[in-house]
């Protein structure tokens, strides 16, 4: 995609919107990285920003991931296919090579002057290709969820959102306990 | 004097160090250019197009487990460590040189001069791609990539219009985190933006090293990892990866994490001089 907004806002639990939270991130699952190189600016409460908006508070700006491309395949068919799992358990190899990324961003300047009022945000993710002519967006952008992510003083997890799922479906959104938020959501079902 | 660390098969020796190539004098930046044009032009395995095409193209991509993954830091590590090995066995005292993008936010004067005082082509400035992997790479589903194997020497287009450096302030934020894989996954993508920045060949995964300004690059990469762990020196490493081999360097993460021990650090300037006879 060229762009991804957020159809079912994050919600917030009540000690996010009060502010008791020291630390937040937002997680991105299985990005795909095999094609271009790009940065993915992340805005929040800022459905509309676009590019050339100012990468500050003003414009809801949170933060940004860099993907370091892969430049598409130059192998035979299935040469890029990411082997479904599970894995032979005698099969040691290192994993594919275009394997999904995992991405953090550290958002937490951001959410704590983000409007946490209405118990929800909105997410906004702008892929940015360099390009000769001008700034470009581009179909670059792939993952399969997003999870916000706050952790208290002593560096646990306070609690932790999954917002809708990047692709084609939406999905709900939900609150889980947290205790597993960086070791990856739950599959996605819708 | 610092000394790399002894071991039981070398006492301790002084250690080596890498220069800012904002500070480097013109002598300095002429001995670098003369070891890496003997690189360039040799076409066996002790060439550059040998060491350039590990990371990328031709097949096999060895810097597959070293991208968005805790092995980022130390496989470029071992990396930069061979290569540098290989430029000195061309017989010139030289080590390789760090960009500062935070403070020079442009391609460095050593490396855009397109020739050399006496006019020969400045290899800092560009290097030849190997065939083989521009012919691979003509394969790619991507028209960009296909155009840039019709260049047989590396291009940059610096500064493209949505393209970045990073900012001394957000590396010094990224140098706060405590935990090493939340720092080597932050400064992974600081490092993926210089490359998009310098664009050209440098902005794919494929054909990145061939361009002589990825070794400065990661220098800067590697000291800033240095910084961190001076900073920091009570942060582990993730045991699950000490053990692992850095293919193809015959070296385990866990015996680059000390750069001493490997005969090298990071100077800011380096003068010499030697008494006379």
């Amino acid at each position: 995609m060229d762009r991804y907004v957020s159809d079912t806002p994050l919600p917030l639990p009540a000690s996010v919107v009060a502010g008791e939270f020291d630390a937040a991130e937002l997680i991105f699952y299985d990005v795909d990285h095999s094609g271009a190189s790009f940065e993915a600016l992340v805005f929040l409460n800022s459905p509309n920003a676009d590019i050339g908006a100012p990468l500050d508070d003003s414009a809801g700006f949170a933060g940004s991931f860099y993907i370091f491309g892969h430049g598409g395949c130059v192998g035979e068919e299935g040469h890029c296919d990411v082997p479904a799992k599970p894995k032979d358990p005698f099969d040691d190899r290192p994993l594919h090579a275009l394997t999904p990324q995992t991405k953090v961003v550290d958002i937490t300047d951001a959410l704590q002057h983000a409007d946490r009022s209405g118990g929800q945000l909105h997410l906004t993710v702008l892929p940015v290709v360099a390009s000769v002519e001008e700034v470009q967006r581009a179909d670059v952008l792939s993952f399969s969820a997003v999870r916000l992510v706050t952790y208290s003083e002593a560096g646990s997890p306070a609690g932790s959102g999954e917002a809708a799922e990047a692709k084609e479906s939406p999905l709900d959104s939900y609150w889980d306990s947290s205790e597993e938020a960086r070791e990856g959501p739950e599959p996605v079902t819708g | 004097m610092a000394t790399g660390a002894p071991t039981a098969q070398r006492q301790a020796v002084p250690v080596r160090h890498r220069p800012n190539i904002e500070e480097m004098t013109p002598r300095q930046v002429e001995d670098l250019r003369d070891a890496l044009e003997v690189m360039q032009n040799t076409t066996d395995d002790r060439g550059y197009g040998r060491h350039a095409g590990i990371h990328g193209l031709p097949s096999p991509m060895e810097c597959a487990v070293a991208h968005g993954q805790p092995s980022f830091l130390p496989w470029h590590r071992a990396y930069l460590v061979r290569f540098e090995q290989a430029l000195r066995d061309t017989g010139h005292d030289v080590m390789l040189p760090w960009w500062d993008w935070t403070r020079t936010p442009a391609i460095p004067t050593a490396y855009a001069e397109a020739t050399r005082r006496d006019g020969r082509p400045n290899p800092l400035n560009s290097a030849p791609v190997l065939p083989t992997a521009m012919a691979e790479g003509s394969n790619s589903t991507r028209e960009d990539v296909r155009r840039l194997t019709a260049q047989p020497r590396t291009v940059r287009q610096p500064g493209r219009s949505g393209s970045r450096l990073p900012t001394a302030t957000e590396i010094a934020r990224t140098l706060e985190y405590t935990d090493y894989e939340q720092f080597n996954e932050n400064l992974d993508d600081f490092h993926g933006m210089v490359h998009g920045w310098v664009g050209g060949h440098m902005g794919f995964i494929p054909f990145a090293a061939f361009d002589p300004i990825f070794w400065a690059h990661h220098c800067m990469v590697d000291r800033v990892w240095r910084i961190w762990q001076g900073k920091h020196p009570q942060a582990s490493f993730p045991e699950r990866l000490r053990g692992k081999t850095m293919t193809p360097f015959n070296l385990k993460a866990g015996e680059v994490l000390e750069p001493t021990t490997l005969g090298y650090d990071y100077a800011i300037s380096i003068g010499q001089v030697r008494p006379s006879e």
